[in-house]
């Protein structure tokens, strides 16, 4: 137990420590990355779903 | 007007004698920064790579050569890139995205690439393993003698010997081009087929999934993470940036001109022959008809194996420990940067469990692999643009704009390939499939 809580606290902490993007991100720049956020999360899932089709699973 | 210099105001013989010391302290200067280049590029032919490029050539005779000669510069170009960043900022990839774009894309491209890097490392150890299985050698012996060999190359605790070793390891990988010279290929076919840009055989069936692994194996996100990390461990300054741009120039020759010769092999002895499933069946189909080829391609897949496991669990296991702030130097020994090499141990013992499952789908793993591996490229290569515009970052080592128009360029023509593919996923039937 105390080596999933003290991995969990190690996660906690790398998050609070990156909490803040250090570079200036312009406008287009925060778009480009929404945009890939949505791109991608739609791309994983169709791989997913093709991989498990072949496999049969 | 232009200022004069000493070599100037020289001789002719005295100027001939400078210019002559000049170039031998540069080459020796090249000799001891040339490495992380080299090594990612050659790793970049790792079985998966070998695979393939021998299945393009037997499905495809010398169409792929053009895809392949292109596909050099790419690499090259998305490579330096990693080299100015981990100069400039001293800091790995993942450790890089974490501090600039936050931990949603920091986890999302440390998740990845570890998922994707252990996939990879499986079908390391799949080639691996056909290779020797071409001599006799049972798969489980080929493992743990090919584990406990990357877990001794860390006892020194020098990252200078391992480097060594391993570009000797990269040396092996050439021996694909010799056999060229004595198959007599096609060279008018070669040129034709092979030079002249055209679209083998339409886009139907497996071209576009073959298309996607090609550039899946010669572009890949683990090579951003470990060129950067290797330039950091290595500890390379911006005075090594322009012998390191030419470490991966020289990596990017190898790997097309090792790749072309592979596709020349498949299609002398495979061309047409839509049949073949990987290159360790090609070996082992060849040994008994040409023997001395047989076992040049199973030595060369072994050893572009080793590469490939070498260098790819090395990526993530540099990336992990960035993040999770463990030692994680090369310099360190084994015991030193103990979770690190933990880590390394553990994703290859997971990748090498998985090939000794009887009836593994390891066909269908090999070729996702790549797949996967170019689905996600964009991602990291928008985060190399972005950190290279980055001023406060990199100074005067940022992208121009030449350089923000070529690698925007790439990440363009890979989103179209990625959203061709996903397409075709949804709806075979557009492709043919």
């Amino acid at each position: 137990m105390s080596a999933f809580h003290d991995a969990a606290e190690k996660i906690r902490h790398i998050n609070r420590t990156y909490a803040v993007p250090r570079i200036r991100l312009t406008r287009g720049t925060k778009a480009v990355l929404v945009l890939l956020r949505v791109y991608l999360l739609t791309l994983v899932g169709l791989l997913l779903y093709s991989l498990l089709t072949r496999l049969g699973v | 007007m232009n200022p004069v210099t000493s070599s100037d105001r020289m001789g002719l013989v005295p100027r001939f004698y400078f210019q002559y010391r000049r170039f031998r302290k540069q080459l020796a200067i090249l000799a001891a920064v040339i490495g992380p280049g080299v090594i990612v590029m050659v790793a970049d032919n790792d079985a998966g790579g070998v695979t393939t490029y021998m299945l393009s050539g037997a499905y495809y005779r010398y169409s792929f050569i053009w895809i392949v000669l292109l596909l050099g510069p790419v690499a090259y170009v998305c490579q330096e890139m990693t080299v100015r960043l981990g100069v400039m900022t001293k800091r790995g990839h993942a450790q890089a995205i974490f501090e600039a774009f936050g931990p949603f894309w920091g986890w999302f491209s440390l998740t990845d690439l570890t998922l994707t890097d252990c996939l990879t490392i499986t079908t390391e150890f799949i080639g691996m393993t056909m290779a020797m299985a071409v001599f006799g050698i049972p798969p489980w012996i080929t493992e743990v003698v090919v584990i406990t060999f990357i877990m001794l190359m860390l006892v020194n605790g020098r990252y200078w010997t391992w480097e060594k070793i391993v570009l000797a390891i990269c040396a092996v990988n050439m021996v694909y081009v010799p056999v060229v010279f004595f198959v007599h290929p096609d060279v008018g076919a070669i040129f034709h087929q092979g030079v002249v840009p055209g679209s083998p055989e339409g886009l139907g069936g497996p071209v576009v999934f073959l298309i996607m692994a090609t550039i899946g194996t010669t572009i890949a996100p683990w090579m951003i993470f470990f060129q950067q990390s290797s330039v950091v461990d290595k500890g390379l300054k911006k005075r090594d940036v322009p012998y390191a741009r030419w470490d991966t120039a020289i990596g990017s020759t190898f790997t097309v001109v090792t790749a072309v010769a592979l596709i020349i092999i498949a299609t002398v002895f495979f061309g047409g022959d839509t049949n073949l499933t990987s290159a360790g069946e090609a070996a082992a189909l060849l040994m008994p008809l040409h023997p001395w080829v047989g076992t040049i391609l199973a030595i060369g897949l072994f050893d572009a194996g080793l590469i490939g496991a070498l260098s790819v669990s090395l990526a993530s296991s540099w990336a992990v420990g960035e993040v999770f702030g463990w030692s994680h130097s090369l310099n360190d020994r084994l015991g030193q940067a103990k979770w690190f090499n933990v880590f390394r141990l553990s994703i290859m013992l997971i990748a090498g469990s998985i090939v000794l499952i009887p009836g593994a789908p390891l066909g269908v793993i090999t070729l996702f692999v790549q797949v996967i591996a170019v689905t996600l490229l964009p991602a990291a290569l928008v985060f190399l643009i972005v950190l290279l515009n980055q001023e406060e970052l990199v100074g005067s080592y940022r992208n121009t704009r030449a350089q923000n128009i070529m690698a925007g360029s790439i990440v363009g023509v890979l989103l179209a390939l990625s959203t061709l593919y996903a397409v075709g996923t949804i709806l075979p039937h557009l492709f043919g499939g």
